[in-house]
């Protein structure tokens, strides 16, 4: 019974999809009243998937042994879930700005939200599957989606105008070389998993397992568009901004959650660990200084590269502060590495798409903006305050010294924030708007959904604590 | 001959043809030998018995059916499609684009110096890419049989070293070295794993190597539609990113090969030097 449960709401994202992507494609073609309720037919599918998803997955994942996972089993099939469901809420956001005239061009695809919907999907299947390399495999298939939508926002057509023409090399490019790095590092992820599951638990020869797990870690960089693999990120966020949140929002902490239950397996004791963590604490000081310095350095004109700067800086901040909690060797750690994981799936879509709309609305830009970022250097009452908190109690039981580390890296990410904030604020060009017209934009249900998604994982993860 | 010894010797050559080969269609002849010595592969392996076996070659020999009839159809409709006469296109940019069409036609010799260079090497790197797997197979067998190790680490090196080299350049070849990558990786999976793997496993390898090669195979059309690259090379894509369009192409291929109008012009001077001469004093 479990197992029909868990199919069904693996696959509930995908059938919303396919359902939505129908009532999509039929609105495109028809215009007028009919159009308008196609629209509407399309999110309703999107909001009924996510409501029967969430207590079909609730209720599947009740049997531990139909799950078998490992170290963080019982927060991992909530983040799992939690995760999914932000996955849709971006899709249904997509969804709804496309099918908003005054939207933005980025967000007008539809093809996106069907990307978003196939990551969720795929997302829960990776998270709640057992077998790690299915894990693997499905997040392989996410990166290939992914890259399907950016490129099928390219026309198939000679376009006359240079410009538009730079546009789309640069999108298509952008997917090809995160098609690529994403091929390259699944085989890399398989192939060191592979050695990793054949030599992790006997001890006999410990030089093929750390060789295991060297590959096993470069296939994880890869995955997760880290330097120096991080070379699309860029271009997407440049050229295909919706995609680049699909990416980035859903993708990365995929792969985040992945490493944590590839890793949990090896036994890693206190002495490894103390060995290790510094490595988190390290980068998340020096995501710091560049935070710092980017928000010094690049002035006027600049703002969004400074503004994507510092998104970059406070996702390697919040994914400093993972690896520590990864490497802690404790329960408490690696809870809070998955929680902050999931807060990085809400806060960077909100980051990326705050910054997407700053011409078009300043005020819910900024408002977005700090939410995103107030989220990702973990303070209360938002989504990423109890993982940080977890992981800063694992940080107090190894050394105060890495904790004071952390706190610094977050302190200088957040100096970074409040010069962008009174660079770009006199800057700014307040657009003359009313309440009606701030509230009916895209960016309002976003922001909306993600604060009470934030506000749902803070309290949960109170819970989870106790 | 053994099968092991013969399976080898497909996966050599296969591997040997992607990176060495210049040809798109025999690329990809070599890429489907080189699948095929590792679907054969599968059958030294320890772990892959009985129903499992079938199961597991069944699967491979569909997928690879799959992905080589889509890569295959694809560039033959792409190599049958004329630019020139695509709708929509302005006459400066149809004769742009004749000229182009015209100039691949002229291939350079394959006996000039610079091309014996260029082959020297890439044979060189593919001698150094052998040498380095059979010590790497030898050196860490990783408890999997030796042969079938041979061909993984054969496999994934000659993907390897065809991304190196032709990976930002030959769209065709980067398309099958990414794929080889994978299917070093299925096999791997069937050589490494401690149980043979599961349907799931079998069923997903499969679909997202279909899948890559469908996104590889869009992507050739619109290298070949969009931007305009006659022998699906990657460099107009690149090129275009930063904004350098026709102008510098239309440029480098009139420099590469004369009009139809100069030819004749050369023509009549070479039959009248000097009328030649004299109309152009």
């Amino acid at each position: 019974m479990g197992d029909t449960r868990l199919v069904w709401a693996i696959f509930a994202p995908w059938i919303a999809a396919s359902l939505a992507v129908l009532c999509l494609q039929g609105a495109q073609r028809v215009r007028g009243s009919v159009g308008r309720w196609l629209n509407i037919a399309a999110l309703a599918v999107l909001c009924g998937g996510l409501l029967v998803e969430g207590p079909l997955l609730v209720s599947a994942t009740g049997d531990a042994a139909l799950l078998g996972l490992r170290l963080v089993a019982p927060p991992v099939s909530r983040v799992g879930l939690l995760a999914a469901n932000a996955s849709l809420l971006c899709a249904i956001f997509i969804v709804w700005a496309g099918s908003r005239e005054d939207s933005a061009p980025a967000f007008r695809s539809s093809w996106a939200a069907v990307g978003a919907c196939l990551v969720s999907g795929l997302l829960a299947a990776s998270l709640l599957v057992a077998e790690p390399l299915v894990q693997v495999l499905c997040l392989f298939a996410a990166a290939i989606a992914i890259s399907g939508v950016a490129m099928l926002q390219v026309p198939l057509s000679y376009v006359d105008d240079d410009n538009s023409r730079t546009l789309l090399a640069l999108r298509t490019s952008a997917a090809l070389k995160y098609l690529a790095i994403s091929a390259l590092g699944t085989g890399l992820l398989v192939i060191g998993t592979l050695i990793v599951l054949r030599y992790g638990l006997s001890l006999e020869d410990r030089g093929l397992l750390q060789i295991g797990l060297a590959v096993l870690s470069v296939g994880l960089v890869m995955r997760s568009g880290a330097m120096p693999f991080s070379a699309a990120f860029p271009d997407m966020v440049r050229a295909a901004p919706g995609v680049a949140v699909i990416a980035l929002g859903a993708g990365v902490p995929a792969t985040i959650t992945l490493g944590l239950m590839l890793l949990s397996p090896v036994d890693f004791n206190s002495a490894h660990a103390s060995s290790l963590a510094w490595l988190g604490a390290v980068g998340a000081l020096l995501a710091g200084l560049r935070a710092l310095y980017a928000s010094q350095q690049i002035r006027g004109a600049q703002s969004d590269s400074r503004h994507h700067i510092l998104v970059a800086m406070s996702v390697a901040l919040s994914l400093g502060w993972a690896l520590f909690g990864v490497f802690s060797g404790s329960r408490l750690g690696a809870t809070g590495a998955s929680l902050l994981a999931v807060n990085a799936a809400l806060a960077v879509p909100l980051l990326v798409g705050s910054g997407a709309y700053r011409a078009t609305n300043m005020r819910l830009s900024l408002l977005g903006t700090v939410v995103g970022a107030l989220s990702l250097l973990g303070l209360p009452p938002l989504g990423g305050f109890g993982g940080t908190l977890m992981v800063a109690q694992a940080a107090v039981n190894l050394s105060g010294v890495w904790l004071a580390a952390l706190l610094l890296g977050s302190l200088l990410v957040a100096g970074g924030w409040l010069g962008w904030a009174s660079h770009a604020m006199p800057d700014a060009v307040m657009p003359q708007s009313n309440l009606r017209s701030m509230l009916a934009s895209p960016i309002a249900l976003l922001i909306c959904t993600l604060i009470v998604a934030q506000l749902a994982l803070f309290f949960l993860s109170g819970h989870w604590t106790s | 001959m053994e099968l092991s010894t013969f399976t080898l010797i497909l996966v050599a050559l296969g591997g040997l043809s992607l990176l060495v080969l210049r040809d798109p269609r025999a690329v990809l002849v070599g890429f489907g030998v080189q699948w095929f010595g590792l679907i054969l592969s599968f059958m030294p392996a320890n772990i892959v018995t009985g129903s499992n076996l079938f199961r597991a070659v069944a699967t491979e020999a569909l997928t690879a059916v799959i992905c080589l009839a889509v890569l295959a159809m694809t560039l033959r409709n792409l190599q049958a499609l004329k630019l020139s006469r695509l709708p929509g296109l302005s006459d400066e940019r149809r004769r742009v684009l004749q000229r182009a069409e015209s100039a691949a036609q002229y291939a350079p010799s394959s006996m000039s110096r610079e091309r014996l260079i260029d082959d020297a090497w890439l044979w060189a790197v593919g001698l150094v890419a052998g040498i380095a797997g059979y010590g790497l197979a030898r050196i860490y067998p990783l408890g999997a049989p030796e042969s079938g190790m041979l061909a993984f680490y054969w496999a994934l090196l000659a993907a390897a070293m065809t991304l190196v080299v032709h990976g930002t350049r030959d769209g065709v070849k980067m398309a099958a070295a990414l794929l080889a990558l994978l299917n070093a990786t299925a096999l791997a999976l069937h050589l490494l794993s401690l149980s043979a793997p599961g349907s799931m496993s079998l069923g997903l390898m499969a679909i997202v190597r279909i899948g890559l090669c469908v996104g590889l195979a869009y992507c050739w059309m619109l290298l070949k539609v969009t931007f305009s690259s006659t022998n699906l090379d990657l460099g107009p894509l690149f090129d275009g990113r930063d904004g350098r369009w026709a102008t510098e192409t239309a440029l480098a291929v009139s420099g590469q090969l004369p009009t139809d109008e100069e030819r004749q012009e050369e023509a009549a001077t070479q039959a009248d030097p000097e009328g030649g001469a004299a109309a152009g004093g």
